[in-house]
This record gives structure tokens, sequence and C-alpha cells, in this order.
């Protein structure tokens, strides 16, 4: 072999080793790219969204922090750092080839991420050239400083995985110095700031108490520094070193000091196998456990005082401080590294092979492996139940609310702890599953997320579906210890992920298909009536005078002049009223305004007769309720929903006047009898109100804001309430759910259908009291808000009802309510 | 060394953890059991609190179905004309006339400015439109004279008016028959009455404006406020009158009873709003648990209960010790005051034939220092103090001014402007007593 070729192989070697972490981390990076356009696709508002660069810049970060620990990590945790030692190479070029590939693939995966950020942005956002970051400007040390702290972050990892004999001591040991470097750049920055020094940008921009050129030139300083040491290292570790100096005179003496120390081991008294098993546990993990205990105690003392409610009064200035930022994120990675070491401590040089070896029962291993773990979550959430009530404000402080607290608490500990756990189990590299565990998890809270926001999933069932995966661990421990690592290894893994997604996805589901469906024939009737010509001849307006509108003044000069146009408005509209013109309306507003004005005339022709009841004032009782009768015509006429209510509201206060004996004399019998056909006319009435809900219907459904609110015809239903799919499902819904009701309504009989007209108010959260009869009351209320108000209102069966011109009884017996 | 008793046992740290596990799990037991015991408490002080409601205490919460506390203390027997009336008023017509009656010159939003500039407007003359277009007003109350003669038959009595409603807890809709335009109208009424120098009128119209409180007078929340509302025009009509000489002793003595003896609209708001808390504080439970709304950390009974005792006590403090933290209610206790003061003045002269040297000497006609003084605190700052009335007697008690306003309350309204100081001699007072109103 030439030397091309050894490099070559050498160089294939290591790519091998860092490319499941490369899939691994890209794969994450799908996934966020696949949240993002699923978001925007189910957000009620559509339009351009800002994508952030966060989550983009976070992948290779991710992936510098496992890349070098992994080049070296692996070659001890499979042993063939001997044999790399063994090879006739001189250990420079090892080392040389090793830090190729670190820095190659992570040009690669950061290449690859801001490819991803661009299509994303291309998709849904703005597009990454009309940004709104200026990166070259404003975040220019930014720009500098992500790249720069992923070479130290992979510097670092390779230096330490020399120097320690477990990668996975290495990984966390990352931790520290990084925290170590950003104090140093912090204290710098102090210190310039004390002394006045004129350091580039300090006063700029805040990076967690650094500014971020200082931050910048101690992360450079650090990243050569890592680079020199884990050179240094490289060299030491690879270069050729001697064979055993034991010589074969000492051969014996060895052998016997094994033995000694084995026929001890044999004295011990046995031991009860959960003891020894959880002996083990506990032994190989001390360490790890008190590290993480540790850090979970003090991140929870940092976190204790954030407010369950952030608008509930507390100092919000206390709980935005970049130190509790990063004690949120420890405490999710020391939750998400306890559930890894559960099994990848045993995974380490395949050390669960000898408790398989010799037949233990998986149950038992698989209880030992969680009953410390556990016991340090309900500790660390003790102690949080211990500092709440000193650190929280309002009702967080209540002695219930912190129980309640620390139960919540643990609750979410534990699902954390089961997700990592669990994805400590499916990936047999400590490295790339103590890096991929803190993705998993977040990727799972963000699905979490995404199905109680999109499918109202309850919180409960979200984090019940993660006990799930405590179970596939439990189901799996035993393929798990024998190293079956098959495809239906992973099957089985997969079917238990799968299971605990679609879990809190039934509900909504459910929901979903629950929808109420418009019947066939119900469709095709309304289709049909909507689908019938309009005659523009029946309304169109000859009449010419200004718009109805009343207003008053803002000047003082013009009060009169205000007072007289007024008055000139009225005049107009009592005369288009008693020459049955009709009546001109443009919107919903003035619509209301105009049945105002002319009820209330009604009512005052009437008062007029009560008080003098001459032929004149009795003329215009009779000239309005004539006028009135053409406008209840002109309202069916338009075909328009909510013009077809107002006729109905004329309609009650014609009933009113027809149901009293002492003005019903003033009107004459031919207008009476005109006033009782038209209102026990329940056919001509339903035709109308039919062909009305058809165009409603139809016009909702070409409403172009349909996204945003659901309507039926005039009439707004609904905002689209909380957002979800299944929400806005329901939203699309309604206006087809609200015409079936009030089809089916029309099926009924007056008076019979109260508890319907009830539930279709109800339903639409509009149930104040309409225009009717009640009890023996005539209530006219204002237009308001609730389509068909009056369809089979008990006025209707009054209206047959109503007694021939002379008679003098009128029928109050058959409506219930209040007596008089 | 022995190998003959291979006894199992345990490592001894093993019981080390086996304690430590007992006094975890055991602690998160005794926990849950602690949670569920006091939360099952807390349910029972709800349901028992529900069942029978502190009725001597708090008497709105017989009015939590309002509909049915309708049917039992309200008469029906006017409510059609009731309706009837408020149909007519309803009119854009109407409305728009009166809003035009009431133009202020400014259109300003209704900001601190406008406000500001109003109030200095009043102080130096009337500019509201119902007073410099007197004829516009003559015109509109003459052609609304059949309304007004109706709404004077309808407040005839005192006996409360039962409306249809349907009850639906907090959301239960007042008819909006409790409209501006009413008592605006009847104070309009009033103006042309005083200009027409008709005192018969003038009483219907301070009448009407009293029974307009009294007659909807429900222990609900919406009610309150209207019954401050409708009190402002009736006490700026009593102003008028008072102004123009048109009450004689004995209703001036009937009218300041009256209103000593009249509840506080500032706390039945508030205690109205208290229990509008507690049923709105139900209604989100039973949403809960019909599962229409989301659970949420302060739905716990226990955190109910909590929450409703809090309020008990913070709603209480706020009804005595600072009234005036409600912008309105500073308008109104200053308008109220003014009034009970001015009779008050007017009757210590009547008795003793002189002017009280001080404010305080009123408590011989039975008012309390609370009367003319009032604990203000201006809305959205810190600044607050006791303010009383600006009172000014002449050296030798003949004659003593009463400054209205005691504090430059931006909550008046500005459509009904008052002088800002009424004068008080023996002389007049007693050459007044002596004649009948004037006709």
């Amino acid at each position: 072999m030439n030397r091309t070729t050894i490099d070559r192989a050498l160089l294939w070697k290591e790519v091998r080793q860092v490319a499941p972490l490369v899939w691994t981390v890209l794969l994450f990076g799908l996934a966020i790219c696949l949240l993002i356009v699923l978001a925007e696709t189910a957000s009620p508002t559509s339009g351009k969204m800002e994508v952030p660069p966060i989550p983009f810049l976070a992948i290779p970060m991710i992936f510098a922090t496992g890349v070098g620990i992994l080049l070296v990590g692996n070659e001890k945790d499979q042993r063939t750092l001997t044999w790399l030692r063994s090879l006739p190479i001189p250990p420079g070029r090892i080392a040389a080839l090793k830090f190729l590939v670190a820095v190659g693939s992570l040009g690669f995966v950061w290449l690859a991420s801001i490819l991803l950020w661009w299509i994303v942005r291309s998709a849904v956002g703005p597009g990454v050239t009309e940004t709104k970051w200026n990166w070259v400007g404003e975040y220019s040390s930014l720009v500098l400083i992500y790249p720069m702290v992923s070479l130290f972050l992979t510097f670092s990892g390779l230096a330490m995985a020399w120097r320690t004999s477990s990668s996975v001591v290495a990984l966390l040991s990352l931790v520290p110095i990084s925290i170590a470097l950003w104090l140093v750049s912090a204290l710098i920055a102090k210190v310039a700031n004390h002394y006045q020094w004129d350091l580039a940008g300090q006063a700029d921009w805040d990076l967690g108490g650094s500014s971020p050129w200082i931050y910048l030139m101690v992360i450079a300083a650090g990243t050569l520094a890592a680079f020199a040491y884990g050179w240094r290292a490289s060299l030491l570790h690879l270069r050729p070193q001697d064979g055993p100096r034991q010589t074969v005179f000492r051969l014996g003496a060895s052998i016997a000091d094994s033995a000694a120390v084995d026929s001890s081991s044999l004295l011990w008294p046995s031991q009860p196998r959960t003891s020894a098993l959880l002996w083990q546990s506990a032994y190989q993990n001390r360490w790890i456990w008190i590290g993480l205990a540790a850090i979970l105690a003090f991140t929870v003392w940092l976190t204790v005082q954030i407010p369950t409610d952030f608008g509930g009064g507390a100092p919000a200035s206390d709980y935005i401080e970049p130190v509790v930022q990063i004690g949120f994120v420890l405490l999710l990675l020391a939750v998400c590294w306890l559930g890894v070491f559960a099994y990848q401590s045993d995974n380490m040089n395949e050390r669960i092979r000898f408790l398989s070896d010799r037949g233990v029962s998986p149950n038992r291993v698989w209880w030992t492996r969680h009953w410390i773990p556990v016991l340090i979550l309900i500790g660390v959430a003790l102690i949080r139940y211990v500092l709440r009530p000193y650190h929280s404000y309002g009702s967080d402080q209540l002695p219930q609310v912190v129980v309640y607290d620390f139960f919540r608490f643990l609750a979410i500990g534990i699902a954390i702890y089961a997700a990592s756990q669990w994805i400590g189990q499916s990936l047999r590299s400590p490295i790339i599953a103590t890096v991929v565990a803190p993705l998993g998890v977040l990727a799972l809270f963000i699905y979490g997320v995404f199905a109680h926001a999109m499918f109202e999933a309850p919180y409960w069932l979200v984090g019940s579906a993660s006990f799930l995966l405590l179970v596939a661990t439990w189901f799996q421990t035993k393929p798990w210890m024998d190293r079956a690592f098959g495809w239906k290894y992973y099957l089985i893994h997969g079917g238990f992920l799968l299971t605990a997604m679609i879990l809190p996805l039934l509900p909504g589901i459910w929901k979903l298909a629950s929808i109420p469906r418009m019947p066939a024939d119900i469709r095709e009737s309304l289709s049909d009536l909507a689908r019938q010509p309009l005659d523009a001849k029946k309304f169109a307006w000859d009449g010419v005078h200004s718009d109805f509108g009343f207003y008053s003044p803002s000047q003082m000069f013009m009060v009169a002049t205000a007072f007289a146009s007024n008055e000139e408005s009225r005049k107009q509209r009592l005369e288009d009223l008693k020459s049955s013109k009709g009546i001109r309306v443009y919107d919903w507003d003035s619509l209301r305004r105009n049945l105002d004005f002319y009820l209330s005339a009604l009512i005052a022709s009437r008062h007029a007769i009560e008080i003098d009841a001459t032929p004149e004032t009795q003329a215009n009782y009779r000239r309005t309720i004539e006028g009135l009768l053409a406008l209840v015509k002109t309202l069916r006429d338009h075909e328009r929903l909510l013009w077809q209510d107002g006729s109905e509201v004329i309609e009650i206060a014609l009933l009113g006047e027809c149901r009293n004996e002492a003005t019903r004399q003033s009107m004459s019998e031919p207008l009476y009898r005109s006033v009782v056909q038209l209102l026990s006319d329940n056919t001509t009435r339903d035709m109308c109100r039919r062909r009305s809900l058809a165009r409603a219907l139809e016009s909702g459904q070409s409403s172009q804001t349909k996204r945003f609110a659901t309507w039926l015809g005039d009439y707004y239903l609904a905002d689209n309430g909380r957002g979800s799919m299944v929400s806005q499902a329901h939203q699309r819904n309604l206006p087809e759910e609200v015409a079936t009701r009030l089809w089916q309504l029309l099926q009924k009989d007056a008076g019979s259908a109260e508890h319907e007209r009830r539930e279709i108010a109800q339903s639409l959260q509009q149930d104040s009291l309409q225009s009717d009869i009640v009890g023996s009351l005539i209530t006219i209320a204002r237009l308001g808000y609730l389509p068909g108000a009056h369809w089979r209102g008990a006025w209707e069966r009054e209206a047959r009802a109503l007694p021939p011109f002379n008679s003098t009884s009128i029928s109050t017996n058959t409506v219930g309510g209040p007596n008089q | 060394m022995s190998y003959a008793n291979p006894q199992r046992k345990s490592l001894p740290w093993i019981h080390g953890w086996f304690w430590i596990t007992l006094l975890a799990f055991g602690s998160m037991l005794f926990l849950a059991l602690q949670f569920v015991w006091k939360e099952v408490a807390a349910s029972a002080k709800l349901q028992s609190f529900r069942a029978a409601p502190v009725v001597a205490n708090a008497p709105e919460f017989a009015a939590l179905d309002l509909a049915a506390w309708l049917n039992q203390h309200a008469s029906k027997k006017a409510t059609q004309d009731w309706l009837d009336v408020h149909l007519i008023l309803r009119s854009p017509y109407i409305h728009s006339q009166i809003q035009t009656l009431l133009t202020l010159p400014s259109d300003e939003l209704p900001d601190e400015k406008w406000r500001k500039e109003a109030f200095d407007m009043r102080e130096q003359g009337a500019l509201v439109g119902w007073m410099t277009q007197p004829e516009l007003l003559k015109k509109f109350i003459d052609e609304n004279r059949g309304l007004i003669d109706r709404l004077y038959s309808l407040c005839e009595d005192e006996e409360l008016v039962y409306l249809p409603l349907l009850s639906n807890g907090t959301r239960t809709l007042l008819p909006d028959i409790l409209d501006s335009s009413t008592y605006q109208l009847i104070f309009l009424a009033c103006e042309q009455a005083i200009r027409e120098q008709d005192s018969v009128a003038v009483g219907r119209c301070i009448q009407t404006l009293e029974r307009l409180h009294t007659k909807f007078h429900y222990p609900v929340y919406g009610i309150a406020r209207w019954s401050t509302l409708t009190n402002m025009w009736w006490y700026a009509a009593i102003h008028k009158a008072l102004d123009a000489e048109y009450i004689d002793r004995a209703d001036r003595q009937a009218l300041l009873k009256r209103l000593l003896d009249a509840s506080d609209p500032i706390e039945e708001t508030l205690r109205t709003g208290l229990v509008s808390r507690w049923q709105k504080s139900e209604e989100q439970a039973e949403q809960v648990w019909k599962g229409e709304k989301p659970w949420q950390q302060t739905d716990f009974p226990s955190v109910r209960w909590n929450k409703w005792s809090e309020d008990k006590a913070t709603w209480r403090n706020a009804i005595w010790n600072e009234p005036t933290d409600f912008g309105w209610a500073a308008a109104w206790e200053d308008y109220r005051d003014s009034v009970v003061v001015r009779l008050a003045i007017l009757e210590y002269v009547d008795r003793n034939q002189k002017t009280p040297e001080s404010l305080s000497q009123l408590t011989s006609i039975g008012l309390t220092e609370r009367d003319w003084t009032t604990q203000w605190k201006r809305p959205y700052t810190t600044e607050k103090g006791n303010v009383p009335f600006k009172y000014e007697r002449s050296s030798n008690g003949q004659s003593a001014g009463l400054y209205l306003h005691r504090h430059d309350s931006l909550h008046f309204p500005p459509e009904i402007p008052l002088q800002s100081k009424v004068e008080f001699g023996v002389e007049s007072n007693a050459a007044k007593n002596s004649s009948d109103p004037k006709p």
C-alpha cells in the first residue's frame, strides 16, 4: 500500500465514523423544516412567515459538540486504538486526518444547515435576500461567533476525548469548559468596563454580560489552545507504545496475585440479585449521577422563581436574565442525560453482555436501571417544592398550588426522562445518544405542542403518551441485553414511538370525524334555491334623497343646521314609508337604524291616537301600517337573511298592533285583513326564509374572509377560535351546520321548537331576548346577531290565532311565560 | 473466613437506598393525600356557600337568577307601556336630536385635553347646544310632549318594573330600555320647564328623574351603573331648580331626607360586582367541568375559594377606604354631596336665620363629615387627599357662598354645566319662604 492508499483508507474510516452523527443532525434539521412548514400551513393567518435562523444555527453547534469526541471516543470504545498505534503510519498523519475530517464534516453541516434555512425561508417566508436580518451589519459579530464557537467545541471535544478514559465524560466536560470560557469573557468585559478600556463594540451589544468582540477574542484564543492541546494529546496517544513490562518470570506471580484477588471475592457473602444489580448500576454511574443531581439541584434553584403565569404581576426582569435561560437549558440537558445513561453506561464496552450471559432477568435489569434516576427526579422535585413558596408570587404561592406544581414538575421531568431513556436504549453509540437525546426530546416536545395547538390534545394525554416509551424499553430490555439489534428491534421501538405520537391526536381526530355534515337532501334543496335568479326589478329604488343618517355637529354654529337636517331626513323617511316606496338600506347598521326609526314611528302614531283619536291621527296610523306592510314585502324580495329577519321584526310589531283591541278599530277592516293575511301566511314566509338561507349560505362560501372568520350571509358567526385544525374545521363547517339546523327548524311547528331555537342561539352564544311574544308581552329587540332569530317563535302561532276584525277577545292563553 | 454460612445479605448501603425510596414515595403519597383532602374540603366549602349564600350580608346573591327575582319582586302592570316608550326613544331621530342639543364645542376624542377644555368652558359660561339654541330646545320638547307626559305618568309610582329577559348568568343581558336618551330627554324637559316658569312641570321632571333610578333598581351590576348616571342628571336638575328657586322648603326637606336615606350606588356597584365575580367564577368552573374550556391552575376549588375570600377582603376595603378609585364614583359623589350640602345649608338658614359658620355645623341637619368631604384620588396617579367643599361666609353671617366643585374632577358630564358657586343669604331665604314658589 502506498501512502495515498493508506490516507484514503484512513480517511474513509474517519468519515464512516462521523457519518451517523451527520445524518442524525441533518434529520433533526429536516424535522425542524417540516414543523415550520406544517405550522405555516395550519396557521389561520396566511402570509410571509419570518423563519428564525436560531434552529438552523443550532444544528452545526450540536454537531460540533459530538464530532470531535466521536472521532476519538469510537476508537476507545471499539478498542481500535491499539490497532491504530500498531500501524506503520506516523501519528501526526492519523491526527491530521482526524482534524481534517472533523473540520471538513463541520463545514459540510454548516453548508447543509444554511441551505435548509434558505429553502424553508423561500418556501414559507420572505426569502433570504429579503430578510430583515442584516447579518453583515448589525449582527456581524454573531456571524463570526457561531462558526468560531463550533470550531472551539470540535477541538475541545477532540482534546478531551484523548485525555479522558470515557468519551461520555469528555462530552460532559464540555459543559463546564464552555461556561468557564463565557465567564472569562464576562470577567474581561467587566474589568474593561471598570477601567473604561475602549474595546471594540463592548457597549454595543450585550451577550450575557460580555461584549461580542471580547467573547469572540476569548473564543478564538480558546480554539487555538484547544487545537494545540488536542494535537499534542493526539500525538501522545497515537505514538507506538512499549509492550507489557512483565516478563515470563513474573508471569507466575501475576497469576498468583490474580488468584488471590479472585479467591477473596469468592469469600464475599452472596448478594440478593436486586441488591447486586442496584449496586452495579449505582457503582458504574455514581459520578455521572452525582454530577447530574448537582446540576439539577442547582438549576432547580435557579429556575424556581419563574412564575407559572408570566403576566401574573411578578417582576419579569428577574427571570429573563441569561443565567436563568442557561439554567433552563442545563435543567433539560441534565434530565435528558439522566435518561440516556440509564442504558448507555451498560452499552459502554458491552458491559450488559456480562448480565445477559448469566441469565439475569430483563425485568430486574429494567427497574434497577431506573430506580435511582427516578429517585433523583423525585428528590429534585421535592427541592423545588420546598423552595417554591419562598420564590413565587400571587396564586403560585398558595400551598395547594405548590403541591400541584410539585406533581406537574415531576410529571414533566419523568416524561422527559422517559423519552430520553428510550433514545438511550434505541441508539448503540453513547456519544450519539448523548448528543441526540436533547434534540429528540425537544422534537417530541415541539410535537406535543403541535398536538395540543392543532389537535387540541389535552396536556395530560400528551404527557401520558410519553410513558409508553417507558413501556417500550421494558418490553425491549431482553433483546437489548442480548444485543439483538436487528430490524425487529428497531421496528418494535418505532411502533411504540408511533403509538405514543398518535395517542394524543385521537381526541382531535374523533372531534374532526364527528363534525356534523349537512344532509344531502338539504344541500340539494338549498343549492336549487340558490340557483334561481333574483328579480332585480323588485327592489329597484327610484327615490332620490340623501343617505339615511343623522349626525351630531362638530361646531356650535352647525347645531341649528344639524337639527334641521335631522328633521328633513325624518320627513323624507316618513314620506317614503307612507307612500309605500319601500326602504333604502346599504348595510347592516343602516337597516337596523331604519327599522328602529319606522317602528318608533308606528308606536308614536298609535300613541297619537290614544291621546287624541282624530281622523287625521287615525289616517296617519293607517298609512304607517300600510307602509310597513309594503316594507315587509320589499325586504323579503331582497332574499337576504338579515333583510328577511328585519321583515319579521316588523311583522311582530304589526302583530302587537293587531292584538291591541283599542287601536285595531282605528286600522279599518280591510287593512286589518291585509295585515292578518300577511301574518298568517306561513307558507310564503317560509319560502322566503328558505331562499334567503340558500343565498346566505352561498355568499358565505364565497367569502374571501372565511379564513379569519365565519359568516352566514350578513351574519358574523364566529372567529377562528383557538386556531387549531379542529377548531378551524368546525368553523368552516359552521355555516352549513347552522343552515341545516335552521332548515330543520322550519320543519317544526311554531311554539313547539323552543328547545331547538335555544340550542341554535346558545351554539352561537347569542342567547339574549329576541323579538317575540314573551308571556303576553310583545318584545321588539334590536335586529341582532342571530340568524333566523324569529323562526318558529311563539309569535307565529299567535299570528295564526288572530281574531276577526270585530272580535273583542285576544287569544293569549297559548303562550307560556310570566303572568300578567 | 467462613465458607460454611453463605448467608445472603444485602450490601449495607442498599438499606439506605431502601429508606430513601420509602421516604420519597411516602412524601409523595402524603402530599397527594393532603392535596386531595384539601381540595375536597374546599369543594365542600364552595358547595355549602353555593347552597346557602350569605343572604343576610349580601342580598344581591338572591338575584343570581335575575329573571326569577324580577318575577317575584317587580310589577308587570306597565311593562308593555315601558317597552313601547322605549321603542319610540330608540328612534335614531330622537337620539340624534338629543345629542345635537347636548353638543359641546369640540368633537375631539374624550381624552384629558377635551375634558379639561370642557371644564374650562363650564367655568366660562354655557356653551352647550341646549343653552345656546333655546328655540330648538323648545321645538323639540313641544314636539315630544306626548312622550314626555307618558314618561311622567309611568313614573308616578315607585313600583319596580318587570322587564322580560333571559337568565344567562353573568351574560344575562338587560333590555336596552335603560338608555341614556330617557334621562337626557327628561332633563331637557326640565330645563324647558324652568324657562317656561312651569314649577309643576319642574317638580314632575325631578320626580321622574328620581324614579327612573328607583323603578329599575335591580340588584345587579349593570343597574348600579345606570343608577349612578341617572342620579347625576337628577342632581343636576335639582341644582337647576334650586337656582331658579322652584323648590319650596317642604319639598327641599323631603328631597334632603330621601337623599340622605338613599342607598349609595358606588357601594352597590361594588357589592353587585363582587357577586358578578362569584358568578363568573362559578360559570367558568362549570364550563371546565363540561369540557368547554381548558382547565387551568386557577380552577382548583381551593384556589377559587381563596380568590373569593381575597376578593371579599379587597372589595370591602375598596368600598370603605378608597371609594373614589373609580373615576365616575368621584363625579357621582361630587354631584350628590353638592346637592345634599346645598339643601342642608338652606335648611340651616331656615332654622337658624343665619348661615352656618362652617360646614361642620351641618351635623345638626343630619349630615356627616363624609357628606362634605371626600377621600379623593386622581385616577392612575398616587395623588390623593381629603377634599372638603370650599365654603365662604361673610363676617356678619348673613351671607355665604358654596363652591359646588370640590376638585377638578374630570368625570363631570360637561353637557350639564352648573354654576361654580352658589350664594346663600338670610334675607332672601326668609323672603323666599314667606312666599309660594314662582308660578
